[in-house]
């Protein structure tokens, strides 16, 4: 009978997911079809790209709250360098960007906004909710600076291809979705800093007095999460051909309800890349299934809320020893 | 020996993609070359209105009504103009119709036809996007922002507003027979097409 629970409880995810696909394939003739299923896996693979980020740092006990405004302002930095480089009257030069230097300068945005974070959380001791809060108002705020308040749009073919293209009948956005995600999976479950994040996770002070190098790995967590916020700023970017300075709003709260909704203990030291995967999986399908089904868009905000309440409810119940 | 090796390669693979990532010019130069594409938006909308509009192609109305009315996605789609992901698709059509109605915002047209269909022209509220889409006056990617390019439809309504529309009103009586162009913006999720309004560029009085 353990052993059953056991199963569910590991599973919980998947099962929920197969009974929402069901329930929504019964309800809905256009649920089912590839073109939604092709919608969906594109919807979601923004919210997994800062998902599988925010995972890594929720293993840590932490919480990073200003993925989305980290998002808005690198895709923003990437549309603003391809579209019009950077000019440097002083010296009479223009800088210009190519796609790829494009793309590079806002990952290394997102990373460094990521270090500053964790730079904030470590060496001063502000709580990571804290810290992430102000960078949330601060890349908006730079964000807001940085477009002046307008969409850059206009940004060429080859950089749209990255959010609209297909490669081998698959758009480009999951191809990306999927390289990141594999790279998770392998450096959480077989890399010594992987390790590093469950035992920090778990138990921070026994980590440290194994001699693990928290701090370290607390910056580079944050950091990732950071570029991977990066990543998704330049797919969203990409996909509308445009930098809308309010892009990414709220969406640190999609990436949160994906991480606890895949199982991943806010207490820190337990969860799976691809629990959260699957998590925002079942709101992408959820999402989906509330559009088709004409639901309105108030009541899918309750019922979204209720699914995070539900699942957490059942993480505290499968794990009562958790802090 | 070992570690060396690791930093030539990481210091290599950082060096090709900035060579791939950046290029410098002069900044005289970059504006040189920048200030030819730049439009100046008012110029472009006066000399658009002034000799563009004669020989701009057009959709025979009536053609146009009956086809919408057939299949509007398939039609619109073969034959509209739309700007990215909208739902709305622009249209230039033209044909001689006869005054049925003077209403206060619209002029009720019958087209001279065997069908005798209907078609309101706008002589009240001159806004969006249908000229500048429907003519292709201008592409998106010229523009550094979408201020700009919007800015193009202003300047259009504009000048819609202040010599085309005045004129017509000044001039129009019920029975008049005239010959008119203009720009006509259909939404494909939500069609009207019992009240679509074309914005005039051209109106020609038969008397």
């Amino acid at each position: 009978m353990t052993d059953v629970k056991n199963t569910l409880v590991k599973f919980q995810s998947i099962i929920a997911l197969l009974v929402l696909c069901i329930v929504l394939t019964i309800m809905s003739d256009k649920f089912f079809t590839m073109e939604n299923g092709w919608n969906i896996a594109r919807q979601i693979s923004i919210n997994v790209c800062i998902s599988v980020g925010m995972t890594l740092v929720i293993l840590t006990k932490g919480i990073d709250l200003s993925v989305g405004s980290i998002l808005a302002f690198s895709g923003a930095v990437a549309a603003g360098l391809l579209k019009f480089g950077l000019e440097i009257p002083s010296i009479n030069t223009y800088i210009g960007f190519t796609v790829l230097g494009a793309i590079l300068t806002g990952l290394t945005v997102g990373g460094a906004l990521g270090v500053f974070n964790g730079w904030m959380i470590t060496r001063f001791k502000v709580p990571p909710f804290v810290a992430t809060l102000a960078m949330l108002t601060i890349a908006r705020g730079a964000t807001m600076l940085w477009t002046g308040g307008f969409p850059i749009t206009g940004l060429g073919e080859n950089f749209d291809f990255i959010g609209t293209g297909w490669f081998l009948g698959i758009p480009m956005p999951v191809w990306i979705t999927v390289v990141l995600v594999v790279i998770a999976v392998v450096v959480t479950k077989k890399t010594q800093f992987g390790r590093h994040i469950y035992a920090i996770g778990g138990n921070e002070s026994a980590a440290r007095l194994s001699g693990i190098n928290i701090n370290k790995i607390k910056i580079w967590v944050y950091a990732i999460a950071g570029i991977l916020a990066a990543v998704g700023g330049i797919i969203l970017t990409s996909r509308l051909d445009s930098a809308q300075p309010n892009a990414g709003m709220s969406y640190e709260l999609d990436s949160i309800a994906a991480v606890v909704i895949g199982g991943t203990s806010l207490s820190g030291g337990r969860g799976s890349i691809m629990g959260t995967v699957q998590g925002a999986l079942i709101i992408g399908v959820l999402n989906s299934g509330l559009v088709l089904l004409n639901v309105s868009p108030f009541w899918q905000q309750i019922i979204k809320g209720l699914v995070i309440l539900v699942a957490v409810i059942m993480d505290r119940l499968n794990h009562p020893n958790d802090d | 020996m070992k570690q060396v090796i690791k930093y030539i390669v990481f210091a290599l693979l950082i060096g090709l993609s900035l060579y791939n990532a950046v290029y410098f010019e002069s900044l005289d130069d970059h504006k040189r070359g920048q200030n030819k594409g730049v439009f100046d938006v008012k110029t472009l909308a006066i000399d658009f209105m002034a000799s563009k509009t004669e020989t701009l192609p057009a959709i025979n109305a009536s053609e146009f009504l009956v086809n919408i009315a057939d299949d509007i996605t398939g039609y619109c789609k073969n034959n509209g103009k739309k700007l990215g992901i909208s739902d709305n698709y622009n249209f230039i059509i033209e044909g001689n119709a006869t005054v049925a109605t003077i209403e206060d915002e619209n002029i009720l047209l019958v087209l001279n036809d065997d069908k005798e269909q209907h078609i309101r022209i706008a002589t009240d509220f001159i806004f969006g996007n249908a000229i500048r889409d429907a003519s292709a006056i201008a592409d998106i990617g010229d523009f550094q922002n979408t201020m700009d390019f919007n800015s193009i439809s202003v300047e259009l309504n504009n000048i819609v507003r202040e010599t085309v529309v005045p004129l017509l009103k000044q001039k129009v009586e019920e029975d008049d027979e005239l010959y008119f162009k203009g720009a006509v913006e259909v939404n494909t999720k939500h069609p009207d097409l019992q009240h679509l309004k074309v914005i005039p560029l051209i109106i020609k009085f038969k008397k």
